[in-house]
């Protein structure tokens, strides 16, 4: 869809206003009387699947792109958390906690036309199970025992250990179903069973998706859709006020306040799980004494930090955000107060620390800088060492060679990391250890948030990491868009309900 | 081949014609040895650069099956990767693959997503090459009607303006040029769109033509301001040759002398110096390419890089390389064809 735009005089002093607008927030989400279903809808997206094959691809792109979208799991999620029939019509969950009967929905196909049947279902799941699977998300699947079709339209689970996340797994690339055909290529030719099959993908620029033919469900409220890579702020931002995209899903404080006062567009601010964590090494000299790691969280002014970075954002005292059923505010765990952090350091007798803080350059250095400029004040000298993202993920992620990092995580149950020792945060507490052992196995989904909130109290008093702050996802659409998810899109970006305004 | 055809043409200046001058059939065949030996130069060079590129990406941190498993792997699907992609094996062997490959037309397929590279590579460069070139045409239609005058009237104000504006472009970064364009040019008039490229590419030649004239332009701005001032000195060498002032005096007009004699003339420095550009404008192409989202070469390879797909970027790098090595050939060819002077001595 192609609208008139504001004059370009607009946007250059926009450019020079950044930062000093306010983000407004609006609603864009009303279904609008006369919507279009045959309209294109052009999303902007940051990052880009490396493939298309979600039997062994990990990454926050894929997952955007194809979860409910393309693929499908026996179960769903809707964008507030609840577990939804997808592929599977109705489920049954024994009393024990360890058998799951599930219902096959009749009369789905595969994009490529082939019927689903029962055996494609235990098939995948047998596949993202299995020892040695390449599957990004396996390891969730440890508990599965054993997967059987007891007739053409039923599926039994048995786990050996109860799973509460059991159901949540399936709606991860663990569960989702592929077609059990021999020699398939599902890199470069996604085959699911999703309201939207996959049309072309143009690597380096886009992928346009296309509803899908025979899908079981309802027919999406729009004509298709096509993820636009583009990574620059300002070129997203020239592009959605030339027409060319209608949505940019996920931007910069200072991109969403360009739009915040013009009528064309709407700014929404929603949920997200994403927390930028300033990592340290527990298993390094110094950050292995808990008064060491406390000073440096007391150093640091979180509320400041979050203005510096524009706003969008707020602060957490630990790895849970307001939206998380096992949310607990922590933030109290280490309130901002240089004094005591001098005299915390004073008390560990290290007065004259100096650390290197290892970050990947995909991270803006405002934040670096901000950071090494607050522990200087305490008398902590910080050495900055930019490295690209693959050169971190193998000297500090896999061998855990840094001793300050800052990694941005999105994923909610990273908050269960802390119960491994291996991790590489090489943060080691038998206690959280058997909590998030007891939090897996719950009973309940209460028992399971009650244990994860003690976990997320133990760790910050601990102060295994810091936690600077968690972005909120701002979301800049055209005003005739709507119908569009805006909390925890990076992993949950359903499409089908987006519609677009004659 | 005209190149071993060629003679001299009539209205270049006669040179002083000492003991080198040959007979044609021997010039034919000296010219003949010269193009062996700059082929075998070629290969040689292309054979070092392979071993280079290797040899630095190899050392390049950051593991490629780690990339792929991502934060979430254990080291067990890291080692299970690592031995798909065949990084298990020895350097040596890994490097004679790779050349064997080359050697036989095979780039190889990219370590991410199994493709293979050189269909890949096709689809970006289609849209960077013509890019390049563009962005080449449209920096020389720009550098030489302006140098030329500014050379004519070096003494007056529009030559002084020129010498001083070319200075101020030529530091102005690419990205910069570029967004003035979409601001000045796109928004307002939607003649060209802010980014992308047709995902048909040329199947619709006007549509990717337009995709391409900003991102072109944005490069040859800055270049023109850097050739500017070389057309403008080549052409002065030129104005102040005996053979301009004769030809004024026999009443031919500046403007006759200037295209017939003079254009021909700088013509040589500038294919010099255009030859140089191309790797400024393949720098150039990677930063439109972000800027105006455009799927060419460079944001592959940046991609690549990001992911330590190694296969993919030793294969791109080499292919650029090559690209660049074998323009630069031709150039010096053409330089020949042009100046009878440079085949007469070569």
């Amino acid at each position: 869809m192609r609208k008139l735009a504001g004059p370009a005089a607009l946007l250059l002093s926009g450019l020079l206003l950044a930062g000093c607008a306010s983000t407004g927030s609006g609603a864009g989400q009303e279904p609008s009387a006369a919507t279009d279903p045959t309209a294109i809808v052009d999303i902007q997206v940051g990052l880009e699947p490396t493939s298309l094959d979600v039997r062994t691809t990990s990454g926050a792109g894929l997952v955007q792109l194809m979860r409910g979208n393309v693929y499908e799991g026996l179960v769903g999620m809707s964008e507030d958390l609840e577990i939804t029939p997808a592929l599977a019509s109705k489920w049954e969950v024994s009393e024990d906690g360890l058998v799951y009967t599930f219902t096959v929905r009749d009369g789905v196909s595969f994009h490529d036309g082939t019927p689903m049947t029962v055996e494609d279902v235990v098939g995948s799941l047998t596949a993202s199970s299995a020892e040695g699977s390449l599957n990004p998300d396996a390891k969730r699947m440890t508990a599965v025992a054993s997967i059987e079709a007891t007739d053409d339209s039923t599926v039994v689970i048995t786990l050996s250990r109860r799973d509460i996340n059991f159901l949540d797994t399936l709606t991860t690339a663990a569960g989702f179903v592929t077609p059990q055909t021999e020699g398939l290529d599902l890199a470069t030719t996604a085959n699911g069973t999703g309201p939207y099959t996959v049309d072309q993908w143009n690597k380096g620029a886009t992928i346009s998706l296309v509803p899908a033919e025979n899908y079981w469900g309802d027919k999406p409220a729009n004509g298709g859709v096509v993820f636009h890579y583009i990574t620059d702020p300002t070129t997203a931002a020239t592009a959605l006020r030339g027409g060319e995209i209608d949505m940019i899903a996920g931007t910069t404080p200072e991109t969403a306040a360009l739009f915040a006062d013009d009528e064309a567009f709407t700014v929404t601010e929603g949920a997200s799980t994403s927390w930028m964590t300033l990592g340290f090494n527990n298993a390094f000299e110094p950050l292995s004494d808990e008064r060491v790691r406390k000073a440096i969280r007391q150093a640091i002014n979180k509320e400041e930090l979050v203005e510096v970075i524009g706003g969008g954002a707020i602060t957490v005292g630990s790895m849970t955000v307001p939206s998380d059923p096992w949310y607990v505010d922590t933030t109290g765990s280490a309130p901002y107060d240089p004094e005591e952090a001098k005299a915390l350091l004073k008390e560990a007798g290290q007065e004259n620390l100096s650390l290197t803080l290892t970050v990947s350059n995909t991270y803006d250095t405002i934040i670096t800088e901000f950071i090494a400029a607050e522990l200087a004040k305490v008398g902590v000298e910080v050495k900055i060492d930019q490295v690209e993202f693959a050169t971190w993920l193998d000297e500090a992620f896999t061998k855990k060679n840094y001793e300050l990092t800052m990694v941005l995580h999105v994923d909610p149950s990273t908050l269960s990391y802390y119960g491994n020792p291996a991790y590489y945060w090489n943060y080691d507490n038998a206690e959280v250890q058997q909590l998030v052992a007891d939090a897996n196995t719950a009973a309940s989904e209460a028992d399971r948030d009650k244990n994860l909130s003690e976990v997320a109290k133990i760790v910050a008093e601990d102060s295994a990491s810091d936690w600077l702050y968690s972005p909120q996802t701002l979301i800049v659409a055209d005003s005739a868009l709507g119908g569009y998810p805006t909390s925890r899109i990076a992993n949950n970006l359903a499409l089908s309900g987006i519609t677009v305004a004659e | 081949m005209a190149l071993t055809t060629e003679t001299p043409r009539a209205g270049v200046a006669p040179q002083a014609s000492g003991p080198r001058v040959r007979r044609p059939a021997a010039g034919a065949w000296a010219t003949v040895g010269t193009v062996l030996a700059e082929l075998a130069t070629l290969a040689l060079s292309l054979l070092a650069a392979s071993a280079v590129i290797f040899g630095l990406l190899a050392v390049l941190p950051g593991d490629q099956a780690a990339v792929l498993g991502g934060t979430d792997a254990t080291p067990e699907q890291v080692a299970a990767l690592r031995a798909e992609l065949g990084l298990d094996r020895p350097l040596a062997k890994r490097y004679l693959d790779w050349l064997g490959g080359i050697i036989t037309g095979d780039l190889g397929t990219s370590g991410l997503d199994g493709r293979p590279i050189a269909g890949e590579l096709s689809e970006k460069l289609q849209v960077t090459v013509p890019l390049g070139l563009l962005a080449l045409l449209l920096s020389v239609l720009i550098a030489v009607p302006i140098g030329m005058l500014a050379a004519v009237h070096r003494d007056r104000g529009f030559g002084r303006t020129v010498a001083a504006l070319s200075q101020v472009t030529a530091a102005v970064p690419t990205f910069v040029t570029g967004l003035v364009l979409v601001v000045v040019i796109a928004l307002p008039t939607r003649l060209f769109p802010v980014q992308g490229f047709p995902a048909n590419r040329w199947e619709d030649p006007l549509a990717a033509l337009q995709a391409l004239m900003l991102p072109a332009l944005a490069v040859a701005i800055g270049q023109a301001a850097v050739l500017v001032r070389f057309v403008r000195s080549a052409t002065i060498d030129v104005l102040t040759k005996d053979w301009v002032r004769t030809g004024l005096a026999q009443g031919w007009p500046l403007r006759t002398i200037l295209l017939r004699q003079g254009l021909r003339n700088a013509s040589l420095p500038l294919i010099g110096v255009i030859g140089l550009e191309i790797a400024g404008v393949l720098m150039g192409s990677v930063i439109v390419e972000k800027l105006f989202g455009l799927p060419g070469v460079g944001g592959m390879l940046l991609a690549s890089v990001g992911n330590r797909d190694i296969p993919t970027i030793q294969s791109t790098l080499f292919v650029l390389t090559a690209l660049v090595m074998i323009t630069t050939v031709l150039l010096t060819a053409l330089s020949r064809v042009l100046d009878p002077r440079i085949r007469r001595t070569a």
